[in-house]
């Protein structure tokens, strides 16, 4: 690495840091250094423990616990014993006010309130027996997380990241839209002991509408020519003192060649990150399958577009959070409402990732942290029930038109195939190639897995 | 089935499965989840039962054996006692129990008639059905089963008694000029390696100033020590910097990532710790006047317990053990003894972590996979933090739940936080809270009129009234009668000592089949209340109470050690005098490699927190017992320890790179040469701030959180304080001083990788990452300090002398004479740009510009000129550059 004295002379800035790049060791410096060579491996794809459709998840998170006895859980007894004592003392079935029918080849019972979902059903998988231990939001938003709410603990989307690395270099590997504040914050898409680069960035927060400029220091303060002038002089500098940070022929310093590295990076992120958030460029098509043309669809609609756009571009995890279905009262306006937000765009996005032949590889999933009771709270509204809940998956290597597990007449409690959180996250790292007793962290002296020493895959619901 | 339980993390009841199981080669799946079954059926229905009910007249700790018979084993319960076999698996009617139980037998009836009620029939239908399946029972699997070669464990080095140093004999002695040198040069001649020259001046004097400090050196500093040309001795800058207020917050930033400190509970409701900042400035006021390292613990454990000569002492005292009070809480936890027990493992964990290096809380649920700590051990320390009260304050999750208080500070000038009201403002407030406590009251009887009815029940209303009145009491509770704050803190005091009543209270309602029961809540109402021994939980889990443990220490580590408990206190006392006794010696070991490391950057021990056998060996023992004792003999004098340290040759070496030491040493351990640190998300901000002469260095008074005042962080109508004050939180105080919440922190901290207080964190990360990038490219407040910066710089090689006559002639002459222009905006020629950037240079990196820098910066500026580009934009773009920076942000 010769340093040409150009002392008064126009400098050649991309040249100089082309060379720089070319000069480096090892080069590649996005991590840390302190133990660079773990960190690397975040970066690189791992090999799998399985082989496996799934590269990519989008979890569609319905924060709020959505009541699956009007949406995913067909309870004909229910409705039948409508008004009859439910299991609360005092308390009245309440039938569900939506009415159910079958759909696809397949026959899937799904609710009147889901029309679009429900034109997939030959691609969905329903699990009918979910569970979490406790019936209150914040924990159990953790539980549904990060396997655990009574300690601070990573992330499924963390572990994902942790397990398979990033495909793309210029783009965080883990995204979360609009996650909530509270319900656990942070730690719900953190990498606590994990390096922290598995951490999900943060994209607004609260179920904001999707807008510009809510991630941090992106804008840039200059224009584009007399930044990466003023980055070309930075990096002279950078290289000037990689140079004097030893008398020794021989270089050793990777921290600075990670700086290097990193502003180059965030310079490319620049361009990058606004790109793959400019929806402008997609067809009109594309944008009404979305139903962003609709204001009841159109915020949730972007938000899943830019999902498909994040996974387009190699971004391992996204998570886009919507809601609130909490529905204690207010159910039959406010339910709907909710299902009208978010029937057309996710049924828009399983369509069009299958149409660009993404679905195979993307397992898009959609869960709240719990389900409902079946008897109603003050006449129109339904308590929290964490016994049984629904949630659905497509695409990643799932079975289409698929019901596993069963709840009992009313969806009151799982009777069969009963799925707690940890096997539902067993299962996921499974459809990704991954072995969730295998994928472990060694933290204070113990190795830590997402499935803590729990979890059993649902073989069943694999194609 | 074999792959799925060969993790080496299968808990407890799955080795009992394990174990059941492979009684047959051929065991099938089947039976193996019907095993399972059986075992949770014995763990949630019978042990419970024979625990409470039957343990104290029939276990091998009963003072007197009842009849012989002993039930606390799957032997005894079998073999029996005077009468025969207890139980017969799968045949209840031959089951002297159950037909004992069943009181069929008036003799034979238990428990005794005249000693508590029949059991519950649910009970004995449980017991009948566990015979008769085979009566399951896993309890001596359970037992102690160290998983660890004990033995091994035993001899690990940590738990080893210090060793007195004997210095080494090393053959460069010249090189080594202190003890300290001593031991390092003698690791490094056995591996035939040489160390390093000693750094340039100006590295040392900035290296010393960041270390010390946080901050960079002074101009004056840098001119004194490394510039002049005779510059004072570094022991005169050293002094300096100790004697200076920033060198308690410097260390106090340290320490604070190892207590965890935050200003709000965490977890899933986010509520605000007002008063968290007192502890703060504790640590900050302890490390000042060099408080001796064993009574800053001693006050942080137990400081409530000590004696103080006056309320201003007692009052610092009280604030210390704010280190128990500041950890993170689930305040949305519905089982209030839940919380109580994650309350009291929070704080083994913290205090084992942080003075012992031990992972204590790994024990909670099972014997310590690795180091020698029992379950028992655990429980014994849980005992001690369950006889403590954790004053928090907070109006705690919903409905108050887990609420808590604080404790008045007795000191006259202690100095009060948060919002003052005028009389009859304050009168107002108590007359509303009146107002929502009748129309509680109200809406109480009104639900209690509708219970059953399937009318909407007021719910929503009722709990809207309790939320504001728990705020509204909150808010009274911490003013005085004129409506003035009062001065309240965060921390732990014993609770009262249990009383005849209570234990009795506790033994009849402690009954199975109860536990939705009116007298099961008060059970636990009476447990939370007074000092107690905790109960040993199998598996961690609170509804498996076994028997309880007395409050203790643990053993192993703790076995060169006696002490008493008095009945009546926690025994954090002496938790404390323990962990300063001369006998231990985890605590000096501990707090001298965490000093080390703060200024080496790297641990003898690397692994700060876990001195277990776990973590790491240290790459020099003898040193590390030098440094221990040496603590312990200067009556725990850190500042000294610090002196020591920054005074040696090892530490004052060069850090540039040597291939030959770095063929044989890659990771330095040795000490060929000192550490290249990064600098802390602190030091970048303050260091910024400093340059710009923005840097304010008086301590604010309590922090924004403690403005704000009571509420949940991004709480609801506008209560406590918003995520986005917190975000963009800028203030020209050190970053100390900022607000640190968990789970929310300013960005300019965030990004640089400040440590997760929610946990004992003796070790920053280092990333080096693309958002980091985009902060010093597009920051707005980076950008806002630099122009500052260069406008200082500009103005100062433009103003004309003070008495300069003005006119154009005198202009023309001193143009002719400087060579500048006296416009800060006019061009400049390559002489004065040299000249301008090595100044910026000594500013922002303490040392003057590199030629390649000057080139590179020459060149810059004259290409950006031609462009027409304004001086103070241009550079601003050069002060940009140089923060971003690979000197900046590594400390040579």
């Amino acid at each position: 690495m010769n340093l040409t004295n150009n002392s008064c002379n126009s400098v050649q800035p991309l040249v100089n840091r082309r060379s720089v790049l070319q000069g480096m060791s090892c080069g590649f410096g996005w991590l840390a250094f302190g133990d660079l060579a773990s960190r690397l491996q975040a970066t690189e794809s791992r090999a799998s423990h399985f082989p496996a459709k799934a590269k990519h998840v989008i979890l569609l998170c319905m924060r709020g616990g959505p009541s699956h006895v009007d949406t995913l859980d067909y309870k004909p007894q229910l409705t039948k014993d409508d008004g009859k004592p439910g299991r609360r003392p005092g308390s009245q079935l309440l039938g569900s006010p939506w009415k159910f029918s079958q759909h696809g080849e397949s026959g899937l019972w799904l609710s009147e309130l889901l029309p679009n979902i429900a034109k997939h059903a030959d691609r969905l998988c329903v699990l009918n027996a979910m569970q979490t231990d406790v019936p209150a939001h914040p924990q159990a938003f953790l539980r549904l997380h990060t396997g655990t709410s009574r300690f601070v603990r990573p992330s499924l989307g963390a572990w994902t990241l942790y397990g398979l690395g990033s495909e793309n270099e210029n783009l965080p590997g883990f995204v979360t839209l609009t996650p909530p504040s509270g319900f656990g914050g942070a730690q719900n898409y953190g990498a606590a002991f994990l390096p922290a680069s598995n951490q999900a960035t943060r994209i607004g927060s609260d179920n904001q509408r999707l807008s510009s400029g809510m991630i941090p220091n992106l804008k840039r303060s200059q224009t584009i020519d007399s930044q990466r002038e003023e980055l070309d002089l930075l990096q002279q500098f950078n290289r000037a003192q990689l140079e004097h940070s030893t008398s020794s022929s021989a270089k050793h310093a990777p921290e600075i060649e990670g700086l290097i590295e990193s502003f180059e990076l965030g310079f490319r992120m620049q361009a990058e990150l606004p790109r793959v958030f400019n929806l402008d460029d997609e067809t009109e098509a594309t944008k009404s399958l979305y139903g962003i043309n609709n204001r009841a669809t159109e915020d949730f609609g972007k938000k899943c577009l830019l999902a498909r756009r994040l996974v387009e571009a190699g971004v391992r995890f996204v998570e886009v959070t919507h809601g609130n279905w909490d529905q204690h009262f207010n159910l039959r306006t406010a339910l709907e409402n909710n299902c009208q937000s978010v029937d057309l765009p996710a049924a828009g996005l399983i369509a069009d990732l299958h149409a660009r032949n993404l679905l195979d590889e993307t397992l898009v999933i959609w869960s709240g942290e719990f389900g409902r009771t079946p008897h109603a709270q003050g006449g129109n509204g339904r308590d929290h029930n964490n016994s049984a809940f629904s949630c659905w998956m497509a695409g990643g290597g799932t079975k289409g038109g698929f019901n596993y597990g069963q709840s009992d007449e009313y969806g009151y409690e799982a009777i069969a195939g009963a799925t707690s959180i940890h096997d539902w996250h067993a299962t996921i790292l499974r459809l990704l190639g991954i072995d969730h007793e295998q994928l472990t962290f060694r933290y204070a002296g113990r190795d830590f897995r997402l499935t803590d020493v729990y979890g059993q895959v649902i073989e069943d619901i694999i194609a | 089935m074999k792959a799925r339980f060969s993790s080496k993390n299968i808990n407890a009841v799955f080795n009992v499965c394990v174990a059941l199981a492979s009684v047959s080669a051929t065991t099938s799946y089947a039976q193996f989840r019907n095993n399972r079954e059986q075992v949770q059926f014995f763990e949630s229905k019978i042990r419970p039962v024979l625990v409470s009910q039957c343990y104290e007249c029939h276990s091998t700790d009963s003072s007197e054996i009842g009849g012989k018979l002993l039930l606390d084993s799957p032997n005894g319960i079998r073999e029996g006692g005077e009468s025969g076999p207890a139980i017969v698996p799968g045949r209840p009617s031959s089951s002297l129990l159950l037909l004992a139980i069943q009181h069929s037998e008036p003799k034979l009836a238990m428990p005794p008639k005249d000693y508590a009620d029949k059991l519950p029939d649910a009970v004995i239908r449980d017991f009948e059905r566990w015979i008769r399946e085979g009566a399951v029972d896993p309890r001596s699997e359970t037992q102690i089963q160290p998983t660890y070669a004990a033995d091994e464990a035993k001899q690990w080095w940590a738990w080893q008694p210090i060793v007195e140093a004997v210095l080494p004999n090393v053959k460069n002695e010249p090189w080594a000029k202190g003890d300290i040198d001593k031991f390092v040069l003698a690791q490094l001649e056995a591996s035939n390696l040489t160390p390093s020259a000693p750094a340039k001046r100006e590295e040392l004097v900035r290296r010393l100033a960041f270390d010390v400090t946080g901050l960079p050196p002074t101009k004056e500093q840098l001119e004194r020590f490394a510039f002049s040309e005779k510059p004072l001795a570094i022991e005169h800058l050293v002094d300096e910097l100790l004697d200076s207020p920033q060198y308690g917050e410097r260390m106090a930033r340290h320490w604070l990532d190892v207590a965890r400190y935050a200003e709000s509970s965490g977890k899933e409701v986010n509520t605000l710790y007002p008063q968290a900042w007192r502890y703060r400035d504790y640590v900050i006021d302890s490390f000042n006047s060099d408080k001796p390292f064993n009574e800053f613990l001693t006050e942080q454990l137990a400081g409530d317990l000590l004696k103080s000569k006056d309320s201003v002492q007692q009052t610092q005292k009280l604030v210390a053990t704010g280190f128990l009070s500041v950890g993170p809480k689930s305040l949305g936890e519905m089982n209030p003894r839940q919380f109580a027990v994650d309350l009291a493992d929070e704080q083994i964990d913290a205090v084992s972590q942080a003075f012992l290096g031990v992972t204590i809380a790994c024990a909670r649920c099972h014997d310590h996979k690795f180091d020698p700590i029992s379950q028992k051990d655990y429980t014994a320390m849980a005992g001690i933090f369950l006889s403590t009260q954790t004053h928090f304050g907070t109006t705690g999750g919903v409905n108050g739940r887990n609420k808590s208080d604080l404790v008045d500070l007795p000191a006259s000038d202690a100095v009060a936080t948060g919002r003052k009201f005028s009389n009859t403002a304050f009168e107002q407030l108590k007359i509303r809270s009146e107002e929502l406590r009748a129309e509680q009251r109200e809406l109480i009887a009104e639900r209690a009129k509708n219970r059953g009815s399937s009318q909407d029940t007021n719910n929503n209303e009722l709990l809207r009234v309790n939320q504001q009145l728990i705020r509204l009491d909150l808010e009274i509770a911490s003013r005085d009668a004129d409506g003035n704050p009062i001065p309240q803190a965060m921390a732990v005091t014993d609770k009262p000592a249990a009383t005849f009543r209570s234990n009795f209270v506790r033994s009849r309602l402690n009954r199975p089949g109860n536990n939705n029961t009116p007298g099961r809540a008060r059970f636990i109402d009476t447990q939370l209340q007074t000092i107690v021994d905790s109960p040993l939980l199998i598996r961690g889990e609170i509804d498996k109470p076994a028997d309880a443990v007395p409050r203790g220490l643990p053993e192993f580590l703790g076995r060169d050690y006696s002490y008493h408990i008095p009945p009546a206190s926690s025994g954090r006392m002496e938790l404390a005098e323990w962990l300063t006794d001369k006998s231990n010696p985890l605590t000096p070991r501990v707090i001298s490699n965490r000093v080390w490391s703060w200024l080496f950057g790297k641990g003898i021990v690397s692994s700060l927190d876990n001195f277990g056998t776990t973590g790491d060996v240290p790459s020099h023992p003898e040193l590390l017992d030098y440094l221990a004792s040496e603590l312990v003999a200067s009556n725990w004098s850190i500042k000294a320890l610090v002196r020591e340290i920054v005074l040696s040759q090892a530490y004052q070496q060069t850090s540039e790179h040597r291939e030959d030491a770095f063929l044989v040493d890659p990771d330095n351990r040795l000490l060929w040469r000192s550490n290249r640190k990064p600098l802390e998300a602190e030091c970048l901000r303050d260091g910024m701030l400093a340059v710009s002469q923005e840097l304010v260095l008086m301590r604010p008074v309590g922090s924004l959180i403690a403005e704000s005042g009571d509420g949940q962080l991004g709480g609801p109508r506008g209560l406590g304080v918003s995520e986005n004050d917190i975000v963009s939180a800028e203030t020209n105080y050190r970053s100390i001083y900022l607000p640190a919440p968990r789970q929310v922190l300013p960005s300019s901290m965030e990004l640089f990788d400040v440590a997760d207080n929610s946990m004992v964190s003796g070790m920053r990360d280092t990333t080096i990452v693309p958002s980091q990038a985009l902060y010093w490219m597009n920051n707005e407040h980076v950008e806002k300090h630099c122009q500052s910066i260069v406008q200082q710089l500009l103005d100062a090689h433009s103003a004309p002398p003070q008495s300069a006559p003005r006119g154009r002639l005198r202009e023309v002459l001193r143009n002719r004479v400087l060579g500048s222009n006296p416009s800060s905006e006019s061009p400049r020629r390559a002489s004065e740009i040299a000249i301008l950037f090595d100044d910026l240079t000594l500013m922002v990196l303490s040392r003057h510009a590199l030629s390649e820098e000057t080139d590179a910066a020459t060149a810059f500026v004259l290409q950006q000129q031609k462009t027409g580009a304004k001086q103070s934009k241009i550079w601003t773009s050069i002060c940009r550059s140089l923060f971003a920076s690979a000197d900046y942000r590594f400390l040579k």
